[in-house]
């Protein structure tokens, strides 16, 4: 099977090399634009039918040897209206383009070098233009791919500047191997991972985003399928900027401004908590409020004499703003300087930028440099080389933590201290140190401020990502591209734990060293074909293979024992604690093809096929096909529809394809033993895994239909996607019982369905003739995730209860609160009956919702108007609810000396009769015969709808005549803010987070201004 | 001549792809570095040595002797009281469900890890070759190893023999003998669980087959030893109520390690040593890349101090202390407050006396870094060179002495000889407290017999291993209530005994759960 499989691949090669040469003669000419006639650089001539083509240089004059058979020239211009010229007899064509306002003309790409006019494109693929990302204070791509295109729902785990994003492509189709698209730069397929240990490094964030022209993201699988076993989970393609034939264009551009806190948690203020845990302890204990009120300001909050204040002096106790202490204005500042241009032989793009992100957290930055080199030089009429080259490097500081509920993490800690803790001392030191004699009352017992300051942690990652290529055309019909990448990555940090801070007090300082590598190196050899027959018949063909390799190597190290917090390098340690060093490795060869059919630009139909072989499978199932297929038809282009005036655009598509998922570990397949266990000075190991050699590919079958219609000149226009995804052999974790000396090993098991639609409108709501324009794009998608199956007739995945056949991934399973008995202020549950009671147990737990929203999307308002720009995004989510752990922290509302949020002291039960649902205070949370009211229910799950102004720019492009006078060839200032505001009813922090939100750095909101100048 | 060049290309093009797919799956060859495969992990004398070093460091899990076998019994006993300071205990203290032992996974792993290595042992065919005495060596190691398991595991989620509450009674636990190799061992793995008889059986029979293959504890308590073996013999034979062979192994150790047993006047220092040498076996944690850390490990369990003495620095969390049960057993009087009540746990917290028990030198007061100050345990303190770095003892050579005691004192007992009893209980004392040799204890315990006895020999356990992990597995295994405020636990409660995993009762329809979950 998997040879013949081969032999097919190499069949189709030599179909697609069978065809002949034919003399050349030279055709020239000048492209001008209708409206100025101005020559248009950089316009491309394409002989219709093949890739022949050339770009206009600076002036707009071309040459151009084409075949003899050779009848039509096309000119495509980004931005203006594709031409098509007879050729005939001519040697010199000279003709003008005009603007275009439709926007189903533009190109789009779609893997492997493949260029696609909307019209002729058969996928589900959504677009992002560089001018709906550009600009805005994100230091990762994928962020700004947040609300621009249906069906992507992204969500920031948190507020880190190039810290972790989740992707989503049309719900989760995996449940437990990754459900990431995959992201290919310029052909180079990248590794995403984040190593770091210290903070979160997005690899994503390596590129300036105003280095990309355009972002594709492929959702069906169909189009994806090229891509085979990596994209189950979609592929996002991106391109950058290329150079342009004619004069050199500079432009520079420079924007700066702030970061800001979205909001501050409205916590309690010193005499607001002295009352809550004077409840609290009073209700456990009937001592008496007065005696346990003189206990809770004198014990624990160790306010001195305590016992004998008077209500007057309690009134005039002293508050301490600690989330005040830890959040920052940030500084927000990006320059670019590129340089454009080149001739008709030979085009560069270069560019330079240098960003520096700093949170509304302190101790929380980003900086990048970048350089970026592209060139693209005709060797040749037939041999053109191209290579492009990103250097980048960005550093991170890392605060204490980045989540989590350690004591010293400022994110955590900052809203639960006891707000009685003074910051500072009177002489300006802090207040609470070890070994200073104070001490630092509550549970939450260190002086985040100082541990902030104190300790130091930092990142740095290097990157190459880089690519060179040769393309030959063998004959006017067909070239061979051969094409090397490479993704090379050096991550660095340290960690320095301050002896002055609890973690590293007694040990007197931890340092912390990592170092990994790696090296992902592509390469792939492909043939693009692509012929007119009796100009009806378009066939377009790509065949190749490709070998990708993906090496990570890394060291880690730590030691302890430092003289003072003056000395923070390794070798100042006294004493060593750790040296480890790890490899991984994984191998994928593959060989791929797609035949696009176009009859009169009518029918369409496109084949793909994908085999793919991979190291992390096992041995009897290493090799997958992967094959697809799509129908077009260009509904509008048919004889009865052309009378149809006011539509202009309609175009209806059927795809059926499979695609792959690989993301598990590399060495998922395998038998191990594992090293690390330690015992009395000797080194052991232990069985780790257990071989599966059947293991193979999750397979995701998608049908898709779509329909891309455009009204009244595509004044209305638009895509309707629907699908139906089905994630087969899913990649799990199969339990085994423990009593087997397992957990579970990798396995091949259960079903998955998503199924889903997808609107996208583009109005152009106002074209008046004084010039003012008002654009509008709106998408939403719905998303409707279903287990289908487990294995072994489960309905429940045994190791996680919110896998359950029948309802999405992310469901919850757990008891309902029933709210507070009205007599006592006790907090109360469901049986399963639906009876009352204090004590819930597991077989009370139903579902009461999922972690996956229901709809999601964005709306994106542009007005213009002579020059000026105006143009605001919202973004929104409906139908998750989350479960966040900062906000149960919060609502303990005295259950432990920490603070809480003052909407739960407000509503506390106090009295008989009260209509509440929190409940009345109690010391560590569990009444007698009752639970914690903080576990588990009902109760810690809270909708995270909202409504979000993601961005909002107003821009202003300099008119011409000044541009002149000045000397420059265009001139844009611009203010833009981000998260600027929020419609939802969430107590926490910010509804927009995916995880459990503990400690995490927050998102802020951004203002900026820039300017922008070409000359 | 053009046509050649592009047919030469093309053929290259093709030639190349026909090579790197004829050698593809060569070309997707790639192994692991840190880890060994399956098959042939344990092919060498010296990864058998790693693979029983690697069961041993199971044993320092914080679910097992890490913490829990030796915290929860204090907590969930009457000894423990709940500081919430970090919240942790406050569950287990209060008897909560599922706030209960949790080791059942890491035990089945070590046990699997045991049953692979015994089954690696007689197919080793190296140069070299095995030699018998290696052979012992590994496999008595091995063999006590799985009987400390199996007992552990058997005494947590189990009633005792001869206590258990027959309508309450779900058996033991799974007996596994067998190492899992392949993907259908695994799965095909669905165990019921077997009678306490049963496994109770495997453990003598471990222990007895170590006991003929290991040799003589010298110096090291962490490895296996025969003592070792013939101390947790006589433990396994108390629970079991075979009061014969439980004297009869503590007769064994006793002749040949009875000296062990520290004087009063050494008790105090043989704790503040790296190896307690009173130890017949210990969990070892060497260096500080074993450190369980600030959250979970023993010393910041049970004590806020760093340094003994010193009321200044403050280190761990001190989550669970005495109760007043447990100091006033100590010999410890807290100075009282106005209302009566103890100042533990106030500030002004002062300890008003102590008894001439020097084993009430290991309980101070902790710092008052975390709130108001309790009297807190010192035998966990970081002895190995770092705070939170502690050898944990599993088998003491007093534990001899009492098991004989109650053996021997025991209603009942085939081997009742109450004074032989009392003589041990006088032994004990003896090396306890700085006076009793003058004191009137030792004239009235002289009079001790029945019950009296029996109790007065209970409650020296109580002391002599608080916070040690035997208390709740004390009280369980001879039925009684768990006397505690705010509430007591009778013994009928189901809560004396854990839920079993759910996860494993939900893959495994054999599997019966404890009574009450």
């Amino acid at each position: 099977m998997r040879k013949s499989l081969l032999l097919t691949f190499l069949f189709l090669l030599a179909f697609v090399v069978q065809t002949y040469a034919q003399q050349n003669r030279t055709v020239s000419g000048k492209v001008t634009d209708q409206e100025n006639g101005q020559g248009l650089p950089g316009v491309a001539v394409l002989v219709k039918g093949t890739t022949i083509g050339t770009a206009t240089n600076t002036d707009g004059s071309y040459t151009l040897s084409v075949p003899a058979d050779a009848n039509t020239l096309v000119f495509r211009f980004i931005g203006y209206v594709a031409k098509e010229v007879a050729i005939g007899s001519q040697t010199s064509i000279n003709t003008t383009l005009a603007l275009d306002n439709k926007q189903l003309s533009e190109v789009i790409v779609t893997g492997y070098g493949t260029v696609q006019t909307k019209r002729d494109a058969v996928g589900a693929i959504s677009q992002v233009a560089a001018k709906n990302i550009e600009n805005k204070p994100m230091p990762s791509l994928d962020k700004a791919l947040q609300g621009q295109a249906a069906g992507v729902l992204v969500q920031a785990n948190n507020g880190i500047p190039g810290g972790a994003i989740n992707v989503r492509i049309r719900g989760v189709g995996s449940i437990q191997a990754g459900t990431q698209p995959l992201y290919v730069v310029d052909g180079v397929q990248l590794n995403v991972r984040s190593d770091a240990s210290f903070t979160q490094s997005n690899p994503l964030a390596f590129l300036n985003p105003n280095d990309i022209l355009s972002i594709e993201v492929l959702k069906d699988a169909a189009t994806a399928a090229i891509y085979g076993a990596q994209a189950a989970n979609g592929v996002v393609l991106i391109t950058t900027k290329k150079g342009k034939a004619g004069k050199t264009v500079f432009t520079a551009n420079a924007y700066g401004g702030v970061s800001a806190p979205l909001k501050k948690l409205d916590v309690l203020n010193t005499q607001d908590y002295i009352q809550m845990r004077t409840e609290a302890t009073n209700n456990a204990n009937r001592n008496g409020l007065d005696a346990n009120r003189q206990a809770v300001i004198g014990t624990e909050m160790r306010i001195p004499d305590g016992a004998t204040l008077t209500p007057e002096q309690i009134a005039a106790l002293p508050t301490y703003d600690w989330q005040d202490a830890v959040m920052q204005t940030g500084k927000i500042q990006n320059y670019e300087l590129s340089a454009s241009g080149g001739n008709d032989k030979t085009t560069f793009y270069i560019a330079g930028s240098y960003n520096l992100n700093e949170a509304m957290f302190k101790k929380v930055d980003f900086r990048r440099g970048t350089a970026k080199m592209d060139l693209t030089h005709k060797a040749t009429d037939k041999l053109t080389l191209a290579s492009s080259v990103n250097l980048s490097s960005f550093s991170q500081k890392a605060p204490f933590a980045t989540d989590g509920s350690s004591l010293g993490n400022p994110a955590f800690s900052s809203s639960l201290i006891i707000p009685s803790n003074r910051i500072y001392n009177e002489d300006g030191s802090y207040f609470g140190m070890l070994g200073s004699g104070q001490t630092f009352p509550g549970i939450l017992n260190q002086n985040i401020v100082a541990v902030n300051d104190y300790n130091d942690a930092s990142q740095r990652n290097n990157f190459v990502v880089g690519n060179i290529s040769a393309t030959y055309q063998i004959i006017p019909s067909l070239s061979f591209k051969s094409f090397y990448g490479l993704d090379y990555r050096i991550v660095q940090g340290r960690s320095y734990r301050d002896p002055r801070t609890s973690d590293a007090y007694a040990r007197k300082g931890l340092g912390q060293v990592e170092s990994t590598w790696n090296t992902n190196f592509i390469t792939s050899q492909t043939l693009n074909y692509n012929q007119t027959f009796n100009d009806q018949h378009t066939v377009t063909a790509l065949a190749g293979f490709e070998y990708k390799t993906e090496q990570q190597e890394g060291i880690f190290t730590s030691a302890d024992g430092f003289p003072s917090p003056e000395f923070r390098y390794l070798n100042s340690a006294a004493n060593p604690l750790s040296a480890s060093e790890f490899f991984t490795n994984f191998k994928r060869i593959s060989g791929f093809g797609r035949v696009n059919y176009s009859f009169g630009g009518k029918y369409l139909v496109a084949v793909t096929a994908r085999y793919d072989g991979s190291s992390r499978f096992g041995t009897n199932n290493q090799f997958g096909l992967f094959p697809s297929v799509q129908l077009g038809w260009n509904v509008s282009e048919e004889e009865f529809l052309k009378s149809v005036d006011f539509l202009s655009f309609l175009k209806l598509r059927a795809s059926y394809g499979t695609t792959g998922n690989d993301q598990i570990s590399n060495f998922a397949s395998r038998g191990l033993y594992g090293s690390g266990a330690l015992y009395n000075g000797s080194a052991g190991i232990n069985p780790s895994q257990l071989p599966n050699p059947d293991l193979k590919w999750e397979r995701n079958e998608t049908v898709n239909l779509g329909l891309d219609f455009g009204f009244f000149n595509d004044r209305i226009a638009g895509t309707i996607e629907v699908y139906n995804r089905m994630s087969r052999d899913l990649l799990l974790d199969q339990p085994v019982s423990w009593t087997a000396g397992y957990g579970a090993f990798t396995s091949n098991v259960g079903e998955l369905r998503n199924r889903g639609i997808e609107l996208e409108i583009r109005t152009a709501n106002i074209q008046s003739a004084g010039g003012f324009t008002w654009n509008t794009n709106f998408n939403i998608a719905r998303n409707e995730n279903e287990v289908m199956e487990l294995y072994g007739g489960l309905d429940v995945l045994p190791s996680d209860n919110t896998i359950r056949v029948g309802y999405p991934v992310g469901t919850i399973f757990t008891q309902k609160y029933a709210g507070v008995n009205p007599a006592t202020g006790r907090p109360m549950f469901y049986d399963i009956n639906d009876n009352i009671t204090y004590t819930p147990v597991l077989a009370d737990r139903r579902i009461i919702g999922d972690t996956q929203p229901e709809w999601y999307g964005g709306l994106t308002n542009t007005f213009a108007f002579k020059g000026f720009e105006l143009d605001f995004m919202f973004q929104y989510e409906y139908g998750r609810i989350q479960s966040d752990g900062q906000l149960n922290f919060l609502s303990e509302n005295g259950n432990r000396q920490f603070n809480t949020l003052q909407y739960f002291f407000d509503n506390r039960w106090t009295t008989p009769g009260q209509i509440t649902s929190v409940p009345r205070p109690y010391n560590n949370g569990i009444e007698p015969g009752g639970v914690n009211h903080v576990s588990a229910s009902s109760r810690i799950y809270n909708k995270v709808d909202y409504i979000r102004l993601k961005s909002i720019t107003f821009a202003y492009n300099v008119p011409t005549p000044f541009l002149q006078f000045a000397r420059l060839s265009s001139a844009k200032v611009y203010a833009q803010g981000s998260n600027l505001f929020t419609y939802d009813d969430f107590k926490g922090y910010d509804p927009e987070f995916f995880g459990s939100a503990t400690g995490i750095i927050p998102q802020g909101k951004n203002y900026t201004v820039g300017i922008q100048l070409g000359f | 001549m053009k046509m050649n060049i592009k047919y030469k290309l093309s053929s290259i093009a093709l030639l190349a792809a026909a090579l790197t797919f004829s050698s593809c799956e060569k070309a997707l060859e790639v192994d692991p570095r840190q880890s060994v495969d399956i098959a042939t992990a344990l092919n060498s004398r010296e990864n058998v040595n790693a693979a029983i070093t690697g069961v041993y460091s199971r044993l320092k899990s914080a679910r097992v002797y890490g913490r829990d076998m030796i915290a929860l019994p204090e907590a969930l006993s009457d000894n423990g009281r709940a500081t919430n300071r970090s919240g942790r205990f406050v569950n287990e203290s209060n008897n909560q469900p599922n706030a209960h032992f949790i080791h059942w996974q890491n035990y089945y792993y070590a046990i699997n890890d045991i049953n692979l290595a015994l089954e690696a042992i007689p197919n080793l065919n190296v140069t070299p070759a095995v030699t018998d005495a290696e052979k012992a060596t590994w496999e008595g190691q091995l063999q006590f190893l799985r009987a400390l398991c199996y007992f552990d595991l058997v005494r947590s989620y189990a009633y005792d023999p001869g206590t258990a509450i027959s309508s309450q009674d779900k058996g033991g636990v799974p007996l596994l003998l067998n190492g899992v190799k392949t993907l259908e061992d695994a799965v095909l793995r669905l165990p019921a669980r077997s009678s306490v008889a049963d496994v109770y059986k495997q453990v003598y029979a471990d222990l007895q087959a170590a006991e003929a293959k290991l040799g003589n504890l010298t110096t090291t308590p962490s490895i296996a030893s025969k003592q070792a073996a013939q101390g947790l013999l006589a433990r396994v034979a108390l629970y079991n109520k075979d009061y014969a062979t439980a004297k009869e192994y503590a007769d064994k150790v006793i002749a040949t390690h009875g000296s062990r047993l520290l004087t009063a006047g050494g008790y105090v220092n043989g704790w503040r040593n790296r190896v307690n040498p009173e130890s017949l076996f210990e969990v070892a944690f060497t260096i500080n890349a074993e450190n369980i850390g600030v959250n979970e490990s023993l010393q910041t369990s049970f004590t806020t101090i760093v340094i003994a003495g010193n009321r200044s620095q403050t280190g761990g969390f001190g989550d669970l202390v005495p109760t007043e049960a447990l100091l006033t057993d100590l010999g410890i009087v807290m100075t009282k407050t106005a209302t009566g009540a103890s100042t533990s746990g106030t500030a002004a917290v002062a300890i008003a006396s102590r008894s001439t028990d020097v084993r009430n030198l290991l309980y101070e007061i902790g710092t008052a870094g975390r709130g108001a100050a309790f009297v807190e345990t010192t035998k966990f303190l970081g002895k190995n060179g770092s705070i939170n770095l502690d050898n944990v003892p599993v088998l003491r050579i007093s534990d001899m002495f009492l098991i004989r005691a109650e053996a021997l004192s025991t209603p009942g007992s085939p081997v009742l000889d109450e004074a032989a009893a009392r003589l041990d209980l006088k032994k004990i004392k003896e090396n306890r407290y700085t006076d009793y040799g003058a004191s009137t204890a030792a004239v009235s315990d002289l009079l001790l017999s029945g019950q009296d006895l029996l109790n007065e020999i209970i409650r020296q356990r109580r002391i002599e291993f608080a916070f040690e992990g035997h208390r709740f597995f004390d009280l369980k295994r001879l039925g009684r209530d768990i006397v505690k405020s705010p509430a007591t636990l009778p013994f009928s409660d189901y809560k004396i005994l854990p839920s079993l995993p759910v996860r494993e009762l939900d893959g495994n329809p054999n599997l019966v759960n404890n009574t009450g979950y």
